[in-house]
């Protein structure tokens, strides 16, 4: 027996004396054992004990140990280096594991109920890797035999499955998750039997590996929905009322978050349906109070009903402005700017309560501008740039609250539409992040705001950039290239 | 003047019915299909001002039934319709009658009591 033939024997020796829970040397048992089967232990030591070990720490193996260095590798190899885990690289933790060292390769096998396909992800110890998909049903052979088997070594010829890396002796295991079935097998080059304690250690690592899959097949599910709201986003622009709380990342949460919206789509159709709905009252309202406005002899009984006249033209202008809001798709067309801007101030203005609001032109000549671009997407960036400005200032605790739109002719063929506040400012370390989708510092936000307004933005040919500081408005600039 | 008014809306259905009353018409309201029918073949109404949506009918149906009684001019100046949806549909669809619209809200009443009164012969909001 040479070290060529047998090459982890070095490594080997350390497992040999060690027990999971105390240090009880394979020595005290040989006398309890027939004489056959002590002749193969004595051998074996004798063949383990020529490479003793030189660290005696690791002779003792106890569960605290193993999960302490499980986690040290994930730490360095998986969690730091990529925010989502990549199964394709996960096999590799077994491989970096000490008590592994000397397995070759680490199959990692998941199903997600319900697909009729499995994933496979292998690492061989000197890099190679292998992704491959598995038949439902074959996994379902293998994990029903790695079950049965009690995870001891079984014939592998029984499985007759091509894609399964069994290579010499090996160690199995299964994993059943909420919504996926997982096989882990790793394979030494060689045909020793695995010790006791490496199908020990085996098996408590993938128990305790069990809650870190779940994890890692939900962030890789939650990226996947990410995408897709993305997408989704990049082509719904009428998303601006989105209500959501993204920061659980339970699963459930994440489903409900895209069935609303799902559901957000179809508030374009309800709002349709508000608008008819509320018609009829609305009208009602206004040939009452204009009858009575005919026959009322009191003046102060007629000023009582012209308010109540105004309020239900309000109701009426705040329902046409929604839905102008959300019908007015793709028209450009030539609009005032004042005159919009005053009527984005008019849907904001229960927000905007102890906000004052003042829109500056400069030069005041410009006042009368008039510009040829889509009013609808125009209407909606500037309705959330100065929404935004009124959340920051409700936190403020200033005398002198103020909100600035300041509209400015730089050059011949720009306008500059700034929307500015003096409230606390948007801090440093996350001004980079605001147009990131789903980034929000709000309770409440849904963090689709500014990527919408950018989004709108360059659809109408133009920019948004902003500045704030510790002590300086924060400023949301429009620059708007005109005819 | 004869005026029909079916309007199943009372607060409109009221409110109109003393507006137009004002100007010196004859005014007869009914919030129900079936009624408003038996009127119209009962009475000869220079008007008919009709809502689009009630409960139990729609406006087109009746101005169908009126075609029995009225030819198509006649049904072209009588009819002015009503309506709280203002989709495109149901702007052709009066179209193919020949009537006026009216959306509700009316944006000035008091000039479109005076449009049902002295006819109007386009499409008016």
């Amino acid at each position: 027996m040479e070290n060529q033939r047998y090459p982890v024997t070095d490594q080997y020796s350390q497992f040999v004396d060690a027990k999971i829970t105390d240090g009880t040397p394979v020595e005290s048992e040989d006398r309890l054992k027939p004489r056959s089967s002590r002749t193969c232990d004595q051998i074996k030591k004798k063949l383990y004990q020529r490479f003793e070990l030189a660290d005696t720490n690791t002779r003792n193996v106890s569960l605290h140990t193993i999960q302490s260095e499980i986690r040290k590798v994930l730490k360095k190899q998986f969690l730091i280096q990529r925010p989502f885990l990549s199964f394709q690289t996960l096999p590799r933790l077994f491989l970096q594991l000490t008590y592994f060292k000397h397995f070759n390769s680490a199959q990692l096998i998941i199903h997600e109920k319900g697909s009729p396909f499995a994933e496979s992800y292998t690492i061989f110890k000197h890099n190679e890797s292998r992704a491959t998909k598995i038949e439902a049903s074959n996994f379902n052979k293998v994990f029903n035999l790695v079950k049965k088997s009690k995870y001891k070594q079984f014939n592998q010829t029984r499985l007759d499955i091509s894609d399964i890396d069994i290579y010499g002796t090996f160690l199995a295991h299964t994993l059943l998750l909420q919504h996926h079935g997982v096989v882990v097998i790793i394979s030494r080059n060689d045909f020793l039997p695995p010790s006791q304690t490496e199908s020990d250690v085996f098996n408590i690592t993938c128990n305790y590996l069990i809650h870190f899959f779940e994890i890692a097949l939900i962030s890789r599910k939650k990226l996947a929905i990410e995408e897709y709201k993305k997408s989704l986003l990049e082509h719904v622009q009428q998303n601006l009322f989105l209500k959501n709380n993204f920061s659980d990342l339970s699963e459930q949460h994440l489903s409900n978050d895209y069935f609303h919206l799902q559901r957000i789509e179809l508030l374009g159709e309800l709002l349709n349906t508000l608008k008819h709905e509320l018609s009829n009252p609305l009208f009602g309202l206004g040939l009452g109070t204009q009858l009575l406005l005919d026959y009322a002899q009191d003046e102060e009984i007629k000023s009582f009903i012209q308010e109540i006249n105004k309020n239900a033209l309000r109701c009426q202008r705040i329902i046409e402005s929604f839905s102008s809001l959300y019908h007015g798709q793709s028209t450009i067309e030539i609009i005032s700017l004042h005159e919009t801007i005053k009527e984005v101030q008019r849907l904001v203005r229960s927000e905007s309560k102890q906000i004052p609001q003042r829109i500056i032109f400069l030069p005041p000549e410009i006042q009368d501008l008039q510009i040829k671009t889509n009013k609808t997407w125009l209407s909606l960036i500037l309705f959330n740039l100065i929404l935004n400005s009124c959340q920051a200032l409700k936190s403020s605790d200033r005398e002198d609250k103020l909100i600035k739109i300041t509209v400015s002719k730089p050059s011949e063929g720009l306008v500059n539409i700034d929307v500015s506040d003096n409230g606390p400012g948007i801090p440093q370390n996350i001004q980079s992040k605001i147009f990131d989708p789903f980034f929000t510092t709000k309770i409440d936000g849904t963090g689709v705001g500014l990527i919408i307004c950018k989004n709108l933005a360059s659809k109408i040919g133009s920019k948004i950039l902003f500045s704030s500081g510790p002590d300086v408005d924060t400023t949301f600039t429009l620059h708007l290239p005109i005819m | 003047m004869k005026i029909l008014i079916i309007e199943d809306e009372l607060l409109i259905q009221k409110a109109l019915k003393k507006l137009l009353e004002a100007q010196g018409v004859q005014v007869i309201a009914t919030a129900q299909g079936d009624q408003a029918l038996e009127l119209i073949k009962d009475n000869d109404f220079d008007r008919i001002i009709c809502d689009l949506m009630l409960h139990d009918i729609t406006g087109f149906d009746i101005i169908e039934e009126c075609k029995k009684k009225y030819k198509y001019t006649e049904i072209s100046h009588k009819f002015m319709l009503m309506t709280a949806y203002s989709s495109e549909t149901v702007l052709n669809k009066a179209r193919e009658y020949g009537c006026p619209v009216f959306t509700k809200p009316f944006s000035n009443i008091h000039e479109t009591v005076n449009l049902f009164i002295s006819g109007a012969n386009c499409e008016a909001q």
